[in-house]
This record gives structure tokens, sequence and C-alpha cells, in this order.
């Protein structure tokens, strides 16, 4: 039976432990109401934006951009989005695991440049033997200037013909407690799966010039996407940190009431031995 | 038959999405100001800072302030993809006379490494606000 002593110092530490657990829970959730807030907001733009490009691109000829032709088929470009923080629960594993799935499997016998966004899934990215072009931390703080130097070189690289494809790994936000890792192809613009249903795709009239509306479209366009892409990350670790503090409070909870138990029993136990001592010594007399 | 409305769709990445139904939409194009009615032929135009001005079914006029960006136009559907907007009614008139009367300034006595295009963006989205704060129109 543990020193009761060990055990008072236990209980205080985990319940310290649950305090902090508690109120990174109460701070993810706070944030991840921002989060959603923005996420919410910037969705629509995004979409719009991705369904006009898929729209003008589908007729336009491959040379009309450097953004619109085709690469090299034996190399991709990948991006993989995680967080600069940990205690969020699976949400860096989960990521890490589909993005080297999809390197060994997926794409297999191609040759991969790989980005990463965040700290946590640099460093076990590291560990399995892939290289790593480009990192970048530094996520919450300005998502739109950082999509854009994300963006600046993947979308060089594949103008240049560098690259074939360029996928993003991210976790889509569903909810709170609910977010799913997605492989989402970035480049070329066209949907993987086309399955020609808006075959009669509008003629527009362009204005002022279809090279001009291309040029600052093309790369908007991505930027975009990686700017939603990051968003939706954000709010996906606040909501898997949330969850995950949750869990965390309650399983102190449980582990503090399991220690009161055995402190009580132990306090008991040393009473008893007590009076024993008492009562056979009062006898012997 | 072409429908009578239009339906507008305002959109910017760090902006609540608006949605209305129009009669007649002022769009400030880069190659020029151009008036969208139910069945305009499809168009997309990039955007230059300028006043939008959407007049609904009632008659009523909305203004809005873009900073350039997008608008895609459709027989009955225009989506706007602004770099950012505001709704005329939202801008504070003191502070978007201010910022003009600054940019102004700053172009009138430029300092030696001066980056003109900023100043100039400036401006132009400094009149652009005020034009929407006071609901002045294109005539």
């Amino acid at each position: 039976m543990a020193n009761l002593r060990d055990i008072k110092r236990r209980i205080t530490s985990v319940k310290s432990t649950q305090k902090i657990t508690k109120a990174m829970k109460m701070v993810a959730a706070s944030k991840l109401r921002r989060a959603q807030a923005s996420i919410l907001q910037a969705r629509p733009y995004a979409f719009h934006m991705r369904d006009l490009v898929i729209n003008i691109t589908r007729c336009a000829t491959l040379d009309a951009h450097p953004l619109l032709s085709h690469g090299n088929p034996d190399r991709i470009g990948i991006i993989v989005v995680n967080s600069d923080k940990g205690l969020c629960g699976g949400f860096n594993a989960t990521i890490v695991n589909r993005a080297l799935y999809a390197i060994r499997k997926d794409f297999a016998g191609k040759e991969v440049d790989l980005t990463v966004v965040g700290r946590k899934g640099l460093d076990t990215l590291k560990r399995h033997s892939v290289t790593i072009r480009q990192n970048f931390t530094g996520m919450s703080d300005e998502p739109l200037a950082l999509s854009k130097s994300v963006i600046s070189d993947i979308a060089a690289d594949y103008a240049l013909g560098k690259t074939g494809e360029v996928y993003c790994v991210y976790n889509e936000f569903k909810s709170a407690v609910q977010q799913n890792v997605t492989v989402e192809r970035l480049l070329p613009f066209q949907p993987e799966e086309d399955d020609g249903e808006n075959v009669n795709t509008l003629d527009y009239l362009y204005e002022p010039s279809q090279e001009a509306i291309f040029e600052s479209l093309l790369l908007r366009n991505l930027e975009t996407q990686m700017h939603r892409i990051l968003l939706e990350s954000t709010a996906s670790e606040f909501g898997a940190r949330m969850t995950a503090m949750d869990a965390a409070t309650r399983n102190a909870g449980e582990v503090i009431d399991k220690l009161t138990l055995q402190y009580n029993r132990a306090r008991q136990n040393d009473i008893t031995t007590q009076l024993i001592e008492v009562i056979s010594g009062a006898e012997a007399l | 038959m072409a429908a009578s409305t239009l339906s507008l769709e305002l959109c910017a990445p760090e902006k609540p999405h608006t949605q209305l139904d129009v009669a007649e939409i002022i769009i400030p194009g880069e190659a020029g100001v151009f008036t969208v009615f139910p069945g305009h032929t499809p168009v997309l135009s990039t955007l230059i800072p300028g006043v939008l001005i959407a007049t609904d079914t009632a008659g009523d006029e909305h203004h809005f302030a873009i900073h350039g960006g997008f608008a895609e136009v459709k027989e009955d559907k225009v989506i706007i993809l602004a770099s950012f907007y505001e709704p005329g009614d939202d801008i504070d008139g003191v502070r978007a006379q201010a910022a003009e009367e600054r940019a102004q300034a700053l172009l009138r006595k430029p300092p030696e490494d001066m980056d003109w295009t900023r100043a100039e963006k400036a401006l132009s989205r400094a009149m652009a606000r005020m034009s929407a704060t006071k609901k002045q129109g294109y005539n």
C-alpha cells in the first residue's frame, strides 16, 4: 500500500494537470469560434473562384498561360499542412500518415517535392527519410501572407514544367468534433474526374482581355485556395485540441477519483492499525 | 425569355458573403464602368477600385466600395470576387475623408522613395470609399 503522503502528492499533481488541460480546452474553444467564423467567410469566395477557374480553363488552350501547360508527369508536388503546436490528439499524426501513404502508395515511383506547413509534422516526416524541399511555420499569424509565400515557389515550379501535378494534404473542417483528412489536387486546375457535366461552358466576353484575366486570376486562385486550406486546417486544429483537452480533463477527473479512494483506504488502514496497537497495548497491561 | 431579376453575390476572402436580388448593377470594370441588366451576355472582367451600385427590385440603391477583384456575369447571376468590399452604410465617412486627404497630400508632395503604385492605389481606394458613403452615382 502506497504511502499516504505519496498519494496526496499525486492527487495534487493530477489536479494541477487537470487545471491546465481545462484552461487549454477553454482557450481552444474560444479560438475555434473565431477560426470557424473566418473559414465560413472564406469558403464562398474560394469556391466561386475555383468554379470560375475550372470553367474558363476547360476550353482554354494549353499555351494560354504557363499555369495551364502540362509539366513533367513523373514529378509531383505535395503540400502537407499541419499545426505548429501539439496537444491536439491525432491531428498531426493522421495528416503525416496520409501524406506518407500518398508518397509510398498513391504516387509510388514518382519523384515528390514535399512542402510542409507547420512545425509538428516536420519533425515526424524528417524521421521517415523523405526529403523536404521547403517548410513554413508561423501558421495562424498571417494566413494570407503565408499562403502567398507557400504558393509562389510551387506555382513557379509548375509553370516551368518541373512538376506535373500539385496536391495538398490537409484537415478539412467539418465540425468542432470532426475533421476530414483530405487530399486535394491544386494543379492542374481541371478536376480529376471531369464528368463533363457542364460541357456547355459559357463563352465569356473577357475584359480587358483573356490574357490579362488569366494573368491575374490563375495565381490569385491558387493563393485563395491555399488561404482557404490554411484556415480549414487552423479551425480543425482548434477543434481537435478542444476535443483532446476535453478528454484529458475527464480522464484526469477519473484518475483523481481513483486516487482519492486509494488515499481514503490507506488513511483508514492507518487508523485501524493504530487502534489495534493502542488496544493490544492496553490489554497487555 | 430572360429572368427579370439578377442574383448578385458579393464575396471577399475576409468578409461575410452577401446575396441580393437586384434589377440592375453598375460595375467598375477595368476597361470601363458597365451596367448589367438581366439577360446580359456572359462577361468576365477585372475590377478596379470603385463603387458598385446595385438597384434592387424595389428601386433602392445599394452602394458598395470595391477594392479590385473580378466580376463574373452570367445570364441571371453576377458573382463579384472582390479582394475587399464594404457596404457604403458601414463606412465611416470622416475616416474615409481623412484617408483620401492623406493620400492626396502624399501624391502632391511625394517623398523621394515613394511607392507610386501603392500611393495611387491607396488614393483610388479612398475615393471609392468616399463615393460609396456619399452614394454618388457615375453620372
